[in-house]
């Protein structure tokens, strides 16, 4: 079935149809109108999870955790600030090996306060152990949500899975989705498995002091889950395929006009779209271009990544988001990666609007660079409205 | 594919799986006649090895740790720290 | 309509400029068209300048930025033509679709008139009172491009409407589409 919904609609409707049992959550924009949504179905009788609305985002994933090592299949949301104050529980969920989801509508990190998009919260997180996909429509928002429930309880894996989508950009953009049907996704998210069950009637514990050998091979062990994740993340993507029309998951993540390019953009997130739109015209105008869209950054496929852009004269990452100090997250990830001139460009921080026209301008000012010098080094790029705007006069400390 | 590599962080707590701490005592607690019963011993010690059985506080030497918080609490200074021999 | 169609909504918080541009995209897509729709956010609230996009395609659509150059501008509330400029970017051959009474604006775009606070009044949606107007709009929009079919536009309605509201705003998309005025281009 397809129906005009936000992203947030489609997030709500993926955590019924996956059916959930616990929901821990706390409101924060742009997420909000996932746990409205989620309250909405519940009272109108569509949906039985409990939805226990908490006091903070911390206590947010405890009671999430404390759900799925009991046995319930759990899911939470939150963004920004929301996901800063969850931070210590995220790794505890990630070191206790439970699985569920999170869904992350991004948004930027004060100070000073900021509500619009940015992934700089979402990509912080990328240490913690977590399985990591992030949408580039509301589309895309309930497939990864839906396949993230199979990927996060299969035995390989066994590890939480946070699924990341543009704030307001996706959150908050209603477009046409495809559902699939109720019988479909019940075939598709097999009964809960996960690693243990902690139940008052048994003497087992979890999280109790490790000595540091124990410790370090748990780890060791997130390690190897993580990267073991690879091949059920395409069995998973492939099955889901199935059950949805228009689904292209066989990958982790995915290339566009990229066979013959001998340049290629790499993005991630809602912009790859209008990324998209800025290549088919620069193709027009004979540049040969194509792009890839990171779809997974943990795992992170060097395999995937390598023959997908090793053989490219240059490579321009776009990131909507910082390591401060040393560029986009992507950018440095793809330079760990490649052994071929890479140029990042950070840009769209804190709701910066960037669309078809700035990406055909970075990428042909790109192509003419990387023709005739080594290009490399991060620009951070603000599109021509922007650099209009007044700043105020910094005032000096005293 | 084989799935040695999945460890997790449960375990089966179980008494003295972490050794008797009654080794590290080097002082230990022991309960005169002058005790009253009242549980004060009971409500601070760290460890709950020590409480009242019957009307006099009965410590529990396998676990208790000697570290005297007992004796010091106690409000008719019933316990006495006698060292080890 | 050509391949694809670029609408922006300028309004107030409160007129329902957001839903408007929603419940657009939701008539679109039952016409198997794709179709998004988006507000711009920030420091909304009840009086406010809103603005809200909605693209309409035959092809899947790939921006995900806010409309610049629009086909056609649909206003809400006529003071927005004195305070702000919601005809910015508007493409040469761009439509204007307008809520006014009485003599129409000189704004130098093909213009479509149509009394929709009249309407509003007229079939008492007013809620708390500010009358109801941007359903009423769709209609004149309708009226102006030909896309979605009013059919389409009514069957979205009661989708996003239960009950007396949904009848009323479909009532309200007949009348405005019956009562919208075209003004041609003034050329000075």
């Amino acid at each position: 079935m397809m129906k005009v919904m936000s992203g947030n609609e489609a997030v709500a409707l993926a955590v019924k149809l996956a059916r959930v049992g616990v929901v821990g959550i706390y409101p924060i924009t742009p997420q909000t109108t996932i746990i409205e949504e989620l309250a909405e179905m519940r009272a109108r009788g569509e949906l039985s999870a409990d939805i226990v609305r908490v006091e903070s985002e911390h206590s947010a994933m405890a009671v999430t955790l404390g759900a799925a090592v009991s046995g319930v299949r759990s899911f939470t949301a939150t963004s920004s600030q929301g996901l800063l104050y969850m931070h210590e529980m995220v790794w505890w969920t990630s070191g206790s090996r439970a699985p569920l989801v999170m869904v992350v509508a991004t948004r930027a990190v004060g100070a000073p306060w900021n509500i619009w998009n940015e992934n700089t919260d979402f990509m912080s997180e990328r240490d913690s152990g977590w399985i990591m996909a992030f949408a580039s429509t509301p589309q895309e928002a309930l497939d990864l949500t839906l396949q993230a429930f199979r990927i996060s309880e299969d035995p390989r894996v066994f590890l939480p899975v946070m699924v990341g989508m543009d704030g307001f950009i996706l959150s908050h953009t209603k477009t046409n989705v495809f559902i699939p049907s109720q019988e479909d996704v019940d075939n598709f998210i097999p009964p809960r498995r996960q690693p243990y069950v902690i139940d008052p009637e048994t003497k087992e514990s979890m999280g109790n002091i490790f000595p540091p050998i124990y410790y370090m091979k748990l780890r060791q062990s997130i390690h190897e889950a993580i990267t073991n994740s690879e091949e059920v993340i395409k069995e998973v993507g492939r099955e889901y395929n199935k059950i949805s029309p228009l689904g292209d998951y066989g990958t982790l993540n995915v290339s566009y006009k990229l066979d013959d390019a001998d340049y290629a953009v790499v993005t991630m997130g809602a912009w790859s779209l209008d990324a998209m739109e800025a290549v088919d015209k620069l193709r027009e105008n004979g540049l040969n271009v194509g792009l890839y869209r990171v779809r997974y950054i943990r795992p992170w496929s060097e395999k995937e990544i390598r023959e997908n852009l090793g053989d490219k004269r240059a490579i321009l990452v776009v990131d909507r988001a910082t390591s401060l100090g040393r560029g986009g997250p992507l950018y440095l990830e793809l330079k760990s990666t490649l052994n071929i001139p890479i140029k990042g460009v950070v840009t769209g921080l804190g709701g910066v609007s960037v669309g078809k026209r700035d990406f055909y301008s970075l990428i042909s000012r790109f192509v003419e660079e990387a023709r005739y010098s080594e290009v490399g080094g991060v620009e951070w790029y603000y599109p021509g409205e922007v650099k209009e705007v007044e700043l105020g006069t910094p005032r000096t400390a005293h | 594919m084989s799935l040695e590599y999945q460890v997790f962080p449960v375990s089966t707590p179980a008494e003295g799986a972490g050794g008797k701490t009654g080794n590290w005592r080097t002082v230990r607690p022991v309960v005169t006649d002058r005790c009253i019963g009242c549980n004060a011993c009971f409500l601070w010690c760290p460890e709950g090895t020590i409480g009242v059985v019957g009307r006099k506080a009965k410590v529990y030497y396998e676990y208790c740790k000697g570290c005297g918080v007992c004796a010091n609490v106690c409000p008719v200074k019933a316990i006495e720290m006698v060292m080890e021999q | 309509m050509e391949s694809s169609l670029e609408i922006r909504f300028h309004g107030r918080g409160g007129q329902g400029v957001v839903t408007a541009a929603n419940v657009l995209a939701e008539a679109a897509s039952l016409e198997n068209m794709f179709s998004s729709a988006f507000p711009i956010y920030g420091a909304e609230r009840r009086g406010a300048e809103i603005e809200s996009y909605c693209r309409i395609s035959r092809t899947q659509i790939r921006e995900t930025s806010p409309i610049e150059e629009p086909d056609v501008v649909v206003i809400l509330d006529p003071t927005l033509l004195k305070i702000s400029n919601p005809l910015r970017g508007l493409r040469k051959d761009g439509k204007v679709v307008i809520n006014w009474k009485g003599a129409s604006p000189s704004v130098g775009f093909k213009t479509y008139t149509v009394d929709a606070t009249g309407i509003a009044l007229e079939l008492k949606l007013v809620k708390s009172g500010w009358p109801l107007v941007n359903i009423v709009m769709l209609g004149a929009l309708v009226k102006a491009t030909g896309v979605p079919s009013l059919e389409s536009l009514k069957m979205a309605i009661g989708q996003e409407f239960s009950g007396n509201l949904g009848e009323l705003n479909k009532r309200a998309v007949e009348l405005s589409f019956e009562r919208t005025f075209e003004v041609e281009q003034i050329v000075a």
